[in-house]
Protein backbone atom coordinates (compact mmCIF):
# COMPACT_ATOMS: atom_id res chain seq x y z
CA UNK A 1 0.00 0.00 0.00
CA UNK A 2 1.34 3.44 -0.95
CA UNK A 3 2.09 5.67 2.03
CA UNK A 4 -0.72 8.05 2.83
CA UNK A 5 -1.37 10.37 5.73
CA UNK A 6 -4.68 12.12 6.16
CA UNK A 7 -6.02 14.54 8.73
CA UNK A 8 -9.78 14.38 8.45
CA UNK A 9 -12.89 16.34 9.39
CA UNK A 10 -11.21 18.51 11.98
CA UNK A 11 -13.31 20.90 14.02
CA UNK A 12 -11.76 23.46 16.30
CA UNK A 13 -13.15 26.53 18.01
CA UNK A 14 -11.47 29.20 20.09
CA UNK A 15 -14.27 30.24 22.41
CA UNK A 16 -17.20 31.26 20.21
CA UNK A 17 -15.04 31.53 17.10
CA UNK A 18 -15.11 28.39 14.98
CA UNK A 19 -11.77 28.14 13.13
CA UNK A 20 -11.97 24.69 11.58
CA UNK A 21 -15.34 23.41 10.36
CA UNK A 22 -14.68 19.87 9.24
CA UNK A 23 -11.40 20.54 7.38
CA UNK A 24 -9.43 17.68 5.80
CA UNK A 25 -6.04 17.41 4.16
CA UNK A 26 -3.77 14.56 3.11
CA UNK A 27 -0.47 13.62 1.54
CA UNK A 28 0.38 10.64 -0.62
CA UNK A 29 3.63 8.87 -1.43
CA UNK A 30 5.58 10.46 -4.23
CA UNK A 31 3.38 13.55 -4.36
CA UNK A 32 3.55 17.13 -3.16
CA UNK A 33 0.20 18.38 -1.89
CA UNK A 34 -0.29 22.10 -1.41
CA UNK A 35 -2.58 23.48 1.26
CA UNK A 36 -3.33 27.07 0.30
CA UNK A 37 -5.52 29.73 1.81
CA UNK A 38 -5.59 33.27 3.12
CA UNK A 39 -3.84 34.25 6.36
CA UNK A 40 -5.93 33.22 9.35
CA UNK A 41 -8.05 30.68 7.45
CA UNK A 42 -6.80 27.85 9.72
CA UNK A 43 -4.03 26.11 7.73
CA UNK A 44 -1.47 26.05 10.55
CA UNK A 45 -4.13 25.21 13.13
CA UNK A 46 -5.22 22.22 11.03
CA UNK A 47 -1.64 20.93 10.80
CA UNK A 48 -0.91 21.57 14.46
CA UNK A 49 -4.11 19.75 15.46
CA UNK A 50 -3.20 16.81 13.22
CA UNK A 51 0.27 16.64 14.78
CA UNK A 52 -1.19 16.75 18.28
CA UNK A 53 0.42 20.10 19.11
CA UNK A 54 -2.96 21.75 19.57
CA UNK A 55 -6.16 20.20 20.85
CA UNK A 56 -9.05 19.79 18.45
CA UNK A 57 -12.72 19.45 19.26
CA UNK A 58 -13.15 16.65 16.76
CA UNK A 59 -11.14 14.98 14.01
CA UNK A 60 -9.16 11.92 12.93
CA UNK A 61 -5.68 11.08 11.67
CA UNK A 62 -5.01 8.09 9.44
CA UNK A 63 -1.59 6.75 8.48
CA UNK A 64 -1.56 4.12 5.74
CA UNK A 65 -5.30 3.64 6.29
CA UNK A 66 -4.90 3.00 10.00
CA UNK A 67 -6.59 5.28 12.52
CA UNK A 68 -3.92 6.74 14.82
CA UNK A 69 -3.75 9.23 17.68
CA UNK A 70 -2.77 12.82 16.86
CA UNK A 71 0.52 12.65 18.72
CA UNK A 72 3.76 13.82 17.10
CA UNK A 73 6.19 11.43 18.89
CA UNK A 74 4.02 8.44 17.86
CA UNK A 75 3.56 9.81 14.34
CA UNK A 76 7.32 10.39 14.09
CA UNK A 77 7.89 6.69 14.72
CA UNK A 78 5.71 6.06 11.62
CA UNK A 79 7.94 8.34 9.57
CA UNK A 80 6.16 11.69 9.98
CA UNK A 81 8.30 14.84 10.23
CA UNK A 82 6.70 18.19 11.05
CA UNK A 83 8.46 21.39 9.96
CA UNK A 84 6.64 24.18 11.82
CA UNK A 85 6.14 27.70 10.51
CA UNK A 86 7.83 29.17 13.59
CA UNK A 87 11.05 27.30 12.83
CA UNK A 88 12.44 23.89 13.55
CA UNK A 89 15.61 24.63 15.49
CA UNK A 90 16.07 24.66 19.24
CA UNK A 91 17.53 27.96 20.36
CA UNK A 92 19.79 26.22 22.89
CA UNK A 93 21.42 23.78 20.48
CA UNK A 94 23.95 24.04 17.70
CA UNK A 95 23.23 23.14 14.09
CA UNK A 96 25.65 20.22 14.51
CA UNK A 97 23.57 18.88 17.42
CA UNK A 98 20.41 18.95 15.29
CA UNK A 99 22.12 17.12 12.44
CA UNK A 100 23.57 14.54 14.80
CA UNK A 101 20.12 14.02 16.35
CA UNK A 102 18.41 13.32 13.01
CA UNK A 103 21.32 11.04 12.07
CA UNK A 104 20.55 9.10 15.24
CA UNK A 105 23.77 9.95 17.01
CA UNK A 106 26.22 9.64 14.13
CA UNK A 107 28.90 12.29 14.69
CA UNK A 108 28.77 15.25 12.33
CA UNK A 109 31.76 17.32 11.25
CA UNK A 110 32.64 19.52 8.30
CA UNK A 111 33.68 16.47 6.26
CA UNK A 112 30.31 14.71 6.38
CA UNK A 113 27.87 17.59 6.93
CA UNK A 114 25.56 18.75 4.14
CA UNK A 115 27.26 21.47 2.13
CA UNK A 116 24.52 24.02 2.82
CA UNK A 117 25.20 24.09 6.56
CA UNK A 118 28.77 22.80 6.95
CA UNK A 119 30.03 26.26 7.95
CA UNK A 120 27.35 26.68 10.63
CA UNK A 121 27.84 23.45 12.61
CA UNK A 122 29.05 25.15 15.81
CA UNK A 123 26.51 27.96 15.70
CA UNK A 124 23.18 28.28 17.46
CA UNK A 125 20.09 29.48 15.55
CA UNK A 126 20.19 33.00 17.02
CA UNK A 127 23.69 33.40 15.61
CA UNK A 128 22.34 32.90 12.07
CA UNK A 129 20.25 35.09 9.80
CA UNK A 130 16.67 34.07 8.99
CA UNK A 131 17.76 32.82 5.56
CA UNK A 132 20.69 30.83 6.98
CA UNK A 133 18.37 29.22 9.51
CA UNK A 134 16.01 28.15 6.70
CA UNK A 135 19.00 26.77 4.79
CA UNK A 136 20.01 24.65 7.81
CA UNK A 137 16.43 23.55 8.46
CA UNK A 138 16.13 22.38 4.87
CA UNK A 139 19.33 20.30 5.24
CA UNK A 140 18.12 18.81 8.54
CA UNK A 141 14.73 17.88 7.05
CA UNK A 142 16.45 16.16 4.13
CA UNK A 143 18.79 14.31 6.50
CA UNK A 144 15.75 13.08 8.47
CA UNK A 145 14.52 11.27 5.32
CA UNK A 146 10.85 11.34 6.36
CA UNK A 147 8.13 9.14 4.84
CA UNK A 148 5.71 12.00 5.41
CA UNK A 149 6.81 15.61 5.53
CA UNK A 150 4.39 18.21 6.84
CA UNK A 151 5.98 21.58 6.07
CA UNK A 152 4.17 24.70 7.28
CA UNK A 153 5.30 27.72 5.24
CA UNK A 154 8.84 26.43 4.58
CA UNK A 155 9.55 29.26 2.11
CA UNK A 156 8.82 32.06 4.58
CA UNK A 157 11.76 34.47 5.00
CA UNK A 158 13.90 32.59 2.47
CA UNK A 159 15.68 34.55 -0.25
CA UNK A 160 14.86 33.63 -3.89
CA UNK A 161 17.86 31.30 -4.29
CA UNK A 162 17.12 29.49 -1.04
CA UNK A 163 13.42 29.27 -1.96
CA UNK A 164 14.53 27.38 -5.04
CA UNK A 165 16.73 25.17 -2.87
CA UNK A 166 13.81 24.35 -0.58
CA UNK A 167 11.50 23.61 -3.53
CA UNK A 168 14.16 21.31 -5.00
CA UNK A 169 14.52 19.53 -1.65
CA UNK A 170 10.74 19.01 -1.37
CA UNK A 171 10.66 17.70 -4.92
CA UNK A 172 13.60 15.35 -4.23
CA UNK A 173 11.87 13.97 -1.14
CA UNK A 174 8.67 13.30 -3.12
CA UNK A 175 10.67 11.73 -5.97
CA UNK A 176 12.24 9.39 -3.42
CA UNK A 177 8.79 8.26 -2.33
CA UNK A 178 7.93 10.63 0.52
CA UNK A 179 4.47 12.11 0.89
CA UNK A 180 4.91 15.88 1.14
CA UNK A 181 2.31 18.33 2.41
CA UNK A 182 3.21 22.02 2.16
CA UNK A 183 1.54 25.31 3.02
CA UNK A 184 2.65 28.78 1.99
CA UNK A 185 1.83 31.86 0.00
CA UNK A 186 4.69 31.73 -2.50
CA UNK A 187 2.37 30.37 -5.16
CA UNK A 188 4.68 31.19 -8.06
CA UNK A 189 7.24 28.76 -6.64
CA UNK A 190 4.88 26.23 -5.11
CA UNK A 191 2.35 25.80 -7.92
CA UNK A 192 5.21 24.99 -10.29
CA UNK A 193 5.97 21.63 -8.78
CA UNK A 194 2.98 20.52 -6.69
CA UNK A 195 0.81 17.58 -7.73
CA UNK A 196 -2.34 18.34 -5.82
CA UNK A 197 -3.93 21.51 -4.44
CA UNK A 198 -6.27 21.84 -1.50
CA UNK A 199 -7.80 25.28 -0.91
CA UNK A 200 -8.83 26.32 2.54
CA UNK A 201 -11.57 28.89 2.96
CA UNK A 202 -12.99 29.95 6.32
CA UNK A 203 -12.16 26.68 8.06
CA UNK A 204 -13.31 24.36 5.29
CA UNK A 205 -11.20 22.63 2.62
CA UNK A 206 -11.83 22.18 -1.09
CA UNK A 207 -9.84 19.78 -3.25
CA UNK A 208 -9.04 21.65 -6.46
CA UNK A 209 -7.09 18.83 -8.16
CA UNK A 210 -3.85 19.37 -10.07
CA UNK A 211 -2.09 22.72 -10.21
CA UNK A 212 -3.46 23.23 -13.74
CA UNK A 213 -6.98 22.60 -12.46
CA UNK A 214 -6.35 24.97 -9.54
CA UNK A 215 -5.11 27.72 -11.86
CA UNK A 216 -8.23 27.21 -13.97
CA UNK A 217 -10.53 27.50 -10.95
CA UNK A 218 -12.08 30.92 -11.34
CA UNK A 219 -13.13 31.41 -7.71
CA UNK A 220 -9.66 30.35 -6.48
CA UNK A 221 -8.03 32.82 -8.85
CA UNK A 222 -10.36 35.62 -7.88
CA UNK A 223 -10.40 35.11 -4.11
CA UNK A 224 -6.89 33.80 -3.47
CA UNK A 225 -4.42 34.39 -6.27
CA UNK A 226 -5.71 37.90 -7.00
CA UNK A 227 -3.73 40.30 -9.19
CA UNK A 228 -3.43 39.45 -12.88
CA UNK A 229 -4.62 35.86 -12.33
CA UNK A 230 -7.96 37.13 -11.06
CA UNK A 231 -8.51 39.21 -14.19
CA UNK A 232 -7.87 36.39 -16.63
CA UNK A 233 -10.91 34.88 -18.29
CA UNK A 234 -12.38 31.81 -16.57
CA UNK A 235 -11.82 29.90 -19.81
CA UNK B 1 0.82 37.49 25.19
CA UNK B 2 3.53 36.57 22.70
CA UNK B 3 5.41 33.27 22.74
CA UNK B 4 8.56 35.00 23.92
CA UNK B 5 6.81 36.84 26.76
CA UNK B 6 5.15 33.60 27.80
CA UNK B 7 8.46 31.75 27.72
CA UNK B 8 10.15 34.46 29.81
CA UNK B 9 7.24 34.57 32.26
CA UNK B 10 7.22 30.79 32.61
CA UNK B 11 11.00 30.67 32.99
CA UNK B 12 10.90 33.33 35.70
CA UNK B 13 8.00 31.60 37.46
CA UNK B 14 9.80 28.28 37.34
CA UNK B 15 13.03 29.75 38.72
CA UNK B 16 11.13 31.50 41.52
CA UNK B 17 9.30 28.30 42.36
CA UNK B 18 12.47 26.21 42.37
CA UNK B 19 14.12 28.76 44.68
CA UNK B 20 11.08 28.69 46.94
CA UNK B 21 11.11 24.87 46.88
CA UNK B 22 14.81 24.81 47.84
CA UNK B 23 14.22 27.20 50.77
CA UNK B 24 11.20 25.15 51.79
CA UNK B 25 13.19 21.93 51.75
CA UNK B 26 16.05 23.46 53.79
CA UNK B 27 13.58 24.86 56.33
CA UNK B 28 11.75 21.54 56.38
CA UNK B 29 15.05 19.78 57.00
CA UNK B 30 15.84 22.13 59.88
CA UNK B 31 12.40 21.86 61.49
CA UNK B 32 11.91 18.10 61.12
CA UNK B 33 9.56 15.87 59.13
CA UNK B 34 6.38 17.69 60.18
CA UNK B 35 6.86 20.42 57.57
CA UNK B 36 4.00 19.08 55.46
CA UNK B 37 3.67 15.98 53.37
CA UNK B 38 1.37 17.91 51.01
CA UNK B 39 4.38 19.83 49.80
CA UNK B 40 5.94 16.56 48.64
CA UNK B 41 3.09 16.27 46.16
CA UNK B 42 2.36 19.94 45.59
CA UNK B 43 5.84 21.27 44.81
CA UNK B 44 6.82 18.63 42.24
CA UNK B 45 3.36 18.87 40.64
CA UNK B 46 3.70 22.62 40.17
CA UNK B 47 7.28 22.25 38.92
CA UNK B 48 6.15 19.55 36.47
CA UNK B 49 3.21 21.67 35.29
CA UNK B 50 5.42 24.70 34.69
CA UNK B 51 8.06 22.66 32.90
CA UNK B 52 5.33 21.01 30.83
CA UNK B 53 3.90 24.40 29.81
CA UNK B 54 7.37 25.60 28.97
CA UNK B 55 8.07 22.47 26.91
CA UNK B 56 4.84 22.92 24.97
CA UNK B 57 5.94 26.15 23.45
CA UNK B 58 9.61 25.37 22.97
CA UNK B 59 11.09 24.61 19.58
CA UNK B 60 13.17 21.86 21.15
CA UNK B 61 10.04 20.02 22.28
CA UNK B 62 8.76 19.91 18.70
CA UNK B 63 12.17 18.94 17.36
CA UNK B 64 12.61 16.02 19.76
CA UNK B 65 8.98 14.96 19.15
CA UNK B 66 9.96 14.71 15.47
CA UNK B 67 12.54 12.14 16.55
CA UNK B 68 9.87 10.10 18.33
CA UNK B 69 10.81 11.31 21.81
CA UNK B 70 7.96 12.34 24.08
CA UNK B 71 8.70 15.79 25.55
CA UNK B 72 6.48 15.05 28.55
CA UNK B 73 9.18 12.65 29.77
CA UNK B 74 11.23 15.71 30.74
CA UNK B 75 8.67 17.32 33.10
CA UNK B 76 7.78 13.93 34.52
CA UNK B 77 11.45 13.28 35.26
CA UNK B 78 11.80 16.76 36.76
CA UNK B 79 8.73 16.20 38.93
CA UNK B 80 9.88 12.78 40.10
CA UNK B 81 13.40 14.03 40.84
CA UNK B 82 12.05 16.94 42.89
CA UNK B 83 9.69 14.61 44.73
CA UNK B 84 12.49 12.13 45.40
CA UNK B 85 14.83 14.82 46.70
CA UNK B 86 12.18 16.34 48.95
CA UNK B 87 11.13 12.98 50.31
CA UNK B 88 14.73 12.04 51.00
CA UNK B 89 15.41 15.32 52.76
CA UNK B 90 12.20 15.10 54.81
CA UNK B 91 12.97 11.56 55.88
CA UNK B 92 16.62 12.22 56.73
CA UNK B 93 16.01 13.67 60.24
CA UNK B 94 14.10 10.47 61.14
Amino acid sequence: MAARLSIELVRKAFGDRSVLKGASVWSEAGKVTLLLGKNGCGKSTLLRCGMGLQRWDEGSVFVDGKHVAPDLPSLALMGVFYWPDVGLLSRRRTIGWHLQAVRKGVAVDASNAPESCAEFLDRRPHELSGGERRQCERAIVEEAKPRFLIADEPLASAEPRERQGICDALRRLARNGAAVLVTGHDVDDLLDFADDVVWMVAGTTHHLGTTAEARAHWQFRKDYLGGRAALESPN
Amino acid sequence: MTRVTRAIALGAARSALLLWACIHVVLGFLSGPSSGVAAVVLVPSIVAALVLLDQRISHEAVFVANLGIRPSVAPLAAGLTTAGLELALLLLPL
